[in-house]
């Protein structure tokens, strides 16, 4: 953890949840992408949860697009999920949902 | 590893003759404005979101362009939007071409020939010493427009930097880039920067249509 962005991971019913707090930006993105590709690399179902993530940036959503990345060359699932309005406002500019899986809820 | 300004240059080069291709001039400066965004971005100096640039880090990246641009932007000299900043950069700074070109010179990828035309006007060729990164570098924007998977970041920078100026002509067919014009918009659309130099030569365009037609 930093002092803006705080990251964790549950595991539940088969999923690796990688829960994300604060903001992720051109400080943060990196420390988010390394724990992402761990967690992809690592985890045959993971899933991002995003409720808690109050600012994301181009950066942020390259970190996004690197763990998904890595799931897709390990052949492992990788969901984003529960996008709060603020980070759902730029996946629907960016149209992220045409580029890996964007859901409401959590899998599990 | 080229940065992204020099390997769009590279892609402007024609491989047959060494001249540039001339399709596109006016919206290809906007394209290496944008590039020049890209290099600072993927070098950790820049971030942006829907519609601004923040300086995260002032610290030179030891490239001496990417370092005047840099300080422009962190000393207020900059506009900070990034729509702003793709307009200013395209007005103030003719170089970015000759620059590009004269460090893809340094790399020893390709050379400078000076010829005269008619005895009087001077004409410029680059042909290439090495193919090599120019032909990877077409590899990969077909590859990411082709494939269903999720290309790395800094090719969907460069599949978005090209489309928006036409330098996909030069990799994909009519056919191909017609067939994918899902994908190639897709990939467009994801960063903030590539949004911006697509609707910067949109509007250039409609300024020519309404100068051409008089309205």
């Amino acid at each position: 953890m930093n002092d803006i962005i705080d990251i964790s991971e549950t595991l539940r019913d088969g999923w690796c949840i990688v829960n994300v707090k604060g903001r992720v930006d051109g400080l943060t993105a990196d420390v988010l992408e390394k724990a992402l590709i761990a967690a992809a690399t690592a985890n045959p179902q993971v899933a991002v949860d995003c409720s808690a993530v109050d600012y994301i940036s181009s950066a942020g959503l390259r970190s996004l697009l690197e763990g998904a990345r890595a799931a897709q060359g390990a052949k492992h699932r990788f969901v984003v999920c529960s996008p709060s309005l603020r980070v759902k406002q730029v996946f629907d500019i960016s149209r992220m949902h045409l580029v890996l899986p964007i859901q409401e809820g959590l899998p599990c | 590893m080229l940065t992204l300004l020099e390997e769009v240059v590279l892609l402007t080069i024609d491989p047959r003759t060494g001249c540039l291709h001339g399709d596109q001039q006016f919206s290809v400066p906007y394209a290496l404005a944008g590039a020049a965004l890209f290099d600072l971005a993927l070098a950790g100096r820049v971030d942006t979101d829907v519609d601004s640039i923040q300086v995260i880090d002032s610290t030179p990246t030891g490239n001496a362009l990417q370092d005047e641009l840099l300080a422009e932007l962190a000393g207020g000299g900059a506009a900070m939007t990034v729509r702003g900043w793709v307009e200013q950069t395209f007005r103030t700074r003719k170089d970015l071409e000759d620059r590009a070109l004269a460090q893809l010179v340094d790399h020893g990828l390709i050379r400078l020939e000076k010829t005269r035309r008619l005895w009087v006007i001077e004409v410029q060729r680059f042909p290439l010493v090495d193919g090599k990164p120019l032909q990877l570098a077409k590899e990969r924007l077909a590859q990411a427009i082709l494939d269903d998977t999720i290309p790395p970041t800094r090719d969907i920078m460069l599949v978005s930097l090209t489309a928006s100026c036409g330098l996909l002509n030069h990799v994909l067919t009519r056919d191909q880039q017609d067939a994918r014009a899902e994908r190639i918009e897709t990939l467009s659309t994801v960063e903030t920067i590539s949004r911006n130099v697509s609707s910067a030569i949109g509007a250039l365009y409609e300024d020519m249509a309404r100068g051409l037609s008089g309205v």
